[in-house]
């Protein structure tokens, strides 16, 4: 963009006019003891996780019988909350390397915070499949390693084992462009560490730092790297959840075969990944006072981007509903007719109002704006699609084939506990992230601060000719 | 690059004259493709029903797999079936379909078939172009992109190309019978279009066809008129404005252009279906259209025009072809290994037509469509220099068409496919009255939106390192 920038555009970062008072106001709580509304949301999110150790624990010690499943379903909350899970792990990587790729210098405020979401809603993805094992012990089964068992091999034709790879390679690589987003500002806390005297924490930085010394040779290698992880992750934002999709849609089962799946689950990932960014920032912007970096005009971005994912969302639901009975075959059109009306009827309009109805009052800007309601329909989002994994799974399982071999599904106790545990696990990171590494990207908001008052302008904007 | 210097209103003031030449050439081509046209249908024949042997016999080892595949067989060798694939292929087609009926299309084939099926081709290429151009300005509108501004005119005059496509849609419905089984056959004979006819009918589709079509060339000549409006009295109002109308138009876009897809093209084989039809439809849209933005803009650079654009536009537009060809890649084999995978008779018909009839075109269009602007556009040079941009966007021009081709061909003309001075002669023609059409509605208006709010932005556009 240069430096013309045209009066009408949106300048993001207003209320602020000096890079120190940036540094001053990411560092300082990195700085300074953890206060007392820290320690308790970190309590009880360290509580939460306990909930889930054991609850796993309790998994492992006794069967995959301590759960709610039957022969019928044989797949329901373990999945649920896998997908889930890595749904909500879609927004950080978008943000940082689709929006990188698009010049949206909104992004610059939000995407370490969300950068972080999504590294920790994948570790909390992952934790699944090994729990379903049984016997994880046995977890590295999943890796194609030379072994002594004979022909027992990984089944390359299995789209679960794709799920392996694509999740690995997705975690590795949005873990290193978060990490080397932090280095620069590594660089800068471990420098303002040093000259307080406190000298753990600037040897700890300094690690951390691997030796940034903000040399033009240094940030011009940074540069590139970012440019070429930026465009190494955009397809790994879509090939992840396509992969994930294909658990379902390589199946023969009504409901999960269906060819739209890849990208209608990579638009819901995105959905709920920003629902949850939601969530998180509307909570950092107030505790942390972030409210001149994470602007409301940030959160109005985020909610266009909810608006336009959710309605791909029902385009997608109303697609699917539509072949199925466009497709003229009995199984497809019994099996969405039953989703709506049968028994799982209420988990299905969750569904269909949390994810489409819903994030359509973001049409209004003054919602869009008001950080009340935006933090209740982000709280509506992150449920809605919950509940649309769980419909996906279990309203095409629960009517067999037989007749006979019609059953229902009921979570048991242990499956509610590791789902509520899970955000635990998820809290419990987010915290620790938020107090000890820097929660906003001190140097890339820097670069949007200080434009030219007014550009010189050949034609003034409202002048006519 | 212009990066740095200054226009002055003068400057940004420019209509475009078309060249005698070039007019000359348009008609030339336009000319030309009437000829190749007319001679193609004088020495048209009648499709005959010989099939020859080999096709033959991959065609019913694919029957026979999906059939077997219904009975219960699964993992079976294809070479195995080909040695007792000789008998007739329709009954097997019936097992295998359940419907009653083969494959191909259940229409009469004659002589004219494939013109009309050629001549849908062609109108809906050229509409894929406006529509795409539409969806283009309308994302960048509500987008608040800046750097589009300057050869914004450009997309907005191929949307301007709708009335020409309304009007040539309006004759294949004319025709509908001649390419449509579900029009062309009577209820009753086919149990499974039957079971459609609630959707697939003569009145909804038309009434369907003008709500779509009406509805986007209202939209595109709303935007059209704000922008110019814009010119004349500049100010923001107008730009705020089209912000409702752009937003308005993509959320009725996205519902209207699948089921748009599925009534024009999908119809065409109307006991196969799928739900990700309309977003593959999308993705070869945009891909195409930005290419054919690419050219055009480097085009009229040529010609002297749009000083005030520079090669980051140009890089950027390619970029955008670049993406969404990897996107159609992407939405190609999601869908073609889902319904591989699954293996299910009612929904590998569709991809068993294309082999046995179409093989050659298959491996064509992926690599047209994918492998060419894949490995093509894959450095920055490539999206800045005419050497590389220009034949790597014609072969995608081409590939958009092998496509159209591949999805309309099998439904109307079954295994009777033809290429020949016929599908070149429409193509060109087309490809004339397109161009003629956004030329003249170029040089309606000054070339450059000189009122919008971003084009300071723009004219001073640079992709920096990259």
């Amino acid at each position: 963009m240069g430096h013309h920038v045209s009066p009408i555009r949106q300048q993001w970062v207003t209320n602020t006019d000096y890079y120190a008072q940036i540094t001053e106001d990411i560092s300082r709580p990195i700085e300074a003891k953890p206060n007392l509304r820290w320690i308790a949301a970190f309590a009880l999110s360290f509580l939460v996780l306990m909930l889930f150790v054991g609850a796993v624990t309790w998994t492992i010690w006794e069967g995959i019988g301590t759960w709610g499943l039957n022969k019928t379903v044989g797949w329901a909350f373990d999945i649920t909350n896998f997908v889930f899970w890595v749904g909500i792990g879609h927004a950080g990587t978008l943000i940082s390397a689709v929006l990188l790729l698009f010049r949206q210098a909104w992004r610059n405020s939000i995407n370490r915070a969300t950068e972080a979401m999504t590294i920790f809603a994948v570790i909390c993805a992952g934790m699944f499949p090994i729990i379903h094992m049984g016997r994880p012990w046995l977890g590295l089964w999943f890796l194609p390693l030379p072994n002594t068992r004979g022909s027992l091999w990984v089944n390359f034709n299995s789209p679960l084992l794709w799920d392996v790879f694509a999740i690995s390679t997705y975690f590795s690589v949005s873990l290193v462009f978060w990490y080397l987003g932090m280095m620069p500002d590594f660089g800068s806390i471990r420098d303002r560490m040093k000259r307080q005297g406190m000298k753990i924490g600037s040897k700890i930085f300094a690690l951390l730092a691997m030796g940034w010394d903000g040399s033009n040779r240094t940030w011009s290698r940074y540069e590139l790297v970012s440019l070429v992880l930026a465009a190494l992750a955009t397809p790994l934002v879509l090939s992840v959840h396509s992969i994930v999709s294909m658990d379902f849609a390589t199946s023969v089962i009504p409901g999960w075969h269906t060819t739209i799946f890849p990208p209608y689950f990579v638009a819901g990932a995105i959905f709920s990944g920003f629902g949850m960014v939601q969530t998180l920032l509307i909570v950092q912007r107030y505790v942390y006072k972030h409210e001149n970096y994470i602007t409301l005009d940030h959160m109005e971005s985020i909610a266009k981007i909810v608006i336009a994912t959710g309605s791909l969302v029902g385009l997608a639901y109303m697609t699917e509903f539509f072949i199925a009975w466009y497709s003229g075959s009995i199984w497809e059109r019994y099996i969405f007719i039953n989703r709506a009306f049968g028994p799982y009827w209420w988990a299905y309009w969750i569904m269909f109002s949390c994810n489409v109805i819903t994030p359509q009052i973001f049409w209004f800007k003054k919602i869009r704006r008001n950080m009340v309601i935006t933090f209740i329909i982000s709280i509506f989002i992150n449920i809605g699609m919950w509940f649309e994994r769980f419909v996906i799974i279990v309203t095409s399982l629960h009517r067999d084939f037989l007749p006979s071999s019609w059953a229902m599904y009921t979570p048991s106790w242990v499956e509610a506990s590791i789902l509520a545990g899970s955000f635990g696990l998820f809290f419990t990171f987010y915290f620790l992230f938020a107090k000890f590494l820097p929660t906003i990207n001190m140097f890339e908001v820097k670069t949007l601060l200080h434009h030219p008052k007014q550009p010189k302008h050949t034609f003034e904007v409202g002048e006519a000719n | 690059m212009a990066h740095g210097k200054h226009f002055t209103q003068e400057e940004l003031t420019e209509r475009l004259v078309i060249p005698q030449k070039i007019r000359r050439t348009i008609y030339g081509a336009i000319g030309l493709g009437l000829v190749l046209l007319i001679f193609g249908l004088l020495t048209a024949k009648a499709p005959s029903g010989h099939v020859d042997h080999d096709t033959h016999d991959t065609h019913s080892a694919l029957v026979d797999n999906s059939s077997l595949h219904k009975t219960g067989g699964q993992d079976h060798d294809q070479h195995e079936d080909k040695e007792h694939g000789h008998d007739d292929h329709g009954e097997h087609a019936e097992e295998a379909h359940g419907g009653g009926h083969g494959h191909g299309p259940q229409h009469t084939i004659t002589k004219y078939t494939s013109f009309f099926a050629n001549f849908l081709l062609n109108n809906l290429y050229f509409l894929t172009l406006a529509m795409g151009a539409m969806f283009f300005v309308a994302v960048h509108q509500i987008g608040n992109s800046g750097w589009h501004t300057a050869i914004k005119r450009v997309p907005e005059a191929f949307t301007m190309w709708l009335p020409v496509a309304i009007v040539g849609l309006a004759v294949v419905a004319i025709f509908g019978n001649q390419l449509y089984d579900w029009l062309a056959v009577p209820e009753g004979a086919d149990a499974l279009i039957d079971k459609k006819r609630a959707y697939l009918n003569l009145t909804g589709w038309v009434i369907r066809g003008i709500i779509f079509l009406g509805g986007w060339y209202l939209a595109a000549r709303v935007l059209r008129r704000f922008s110019l409006r814009e010119d004349e009295l500049g100010g923001v109002s107008f730009f705020k404005k089209s912000n409702g109308v752009a937003a308005g138009f993509i959320v009725f876009f996205g519902f209207t252009y699948v089921l748009f897809s599925i009534d024009w093209v999908k119809s065409l084989e109307p006991h196969w279906f799928s739900t990700m039809f309309g977003v593959y439809f999308f993705a070869g849209t945009m891909a195409t259209v930005s290419a054919v933005m690419g050219l055009f803009v480097h085009f009229l650079r040529r010609l002297g025009y749009m000083a005030y654009v520079n090669d980051a536009h140009v890089h950027d537009l390619f970029k955008y072809a670049f993406g969404f060809s990897i996107f159609w890649g992407y939405i190609f084999i999601a869908q073609y290994l889902l319904i591989w995978y699954s293996n299910l008779p009612e929904e590998t018909m569709y991809y068993d037509t294309r082999f046995e009839y179409y093989h050659f075109w298959f491996g064509l269009k992926i690599t047209l469509c994918f492998i060419v602007p894949f490995l093509g556009f894959m450095t920055r040079n490539a999206k800045r220099i005419p050497k590389m941009f220009v034949p790597i966007g014609i072969l995608m021009i081409c590939g958009h068409w092998v496509d159209l081709f591949l999805m309309i061909m099998p439904g109307s003309v079954g295994e009777h496919w033809h290429f020949g001075l016929t599908e070149i002669g429409m193509f060109v023609t087309f490809a004339g009255l397109f161009a003629l059409v956004v030329l003249t509605v170029m040089s309606k208006a000054n070339m450059v939106a000189r009122n919008h709010p971003y084009l300071e932005e723009s004219v001073h556009h640079s992709t920096g390192a990259v």
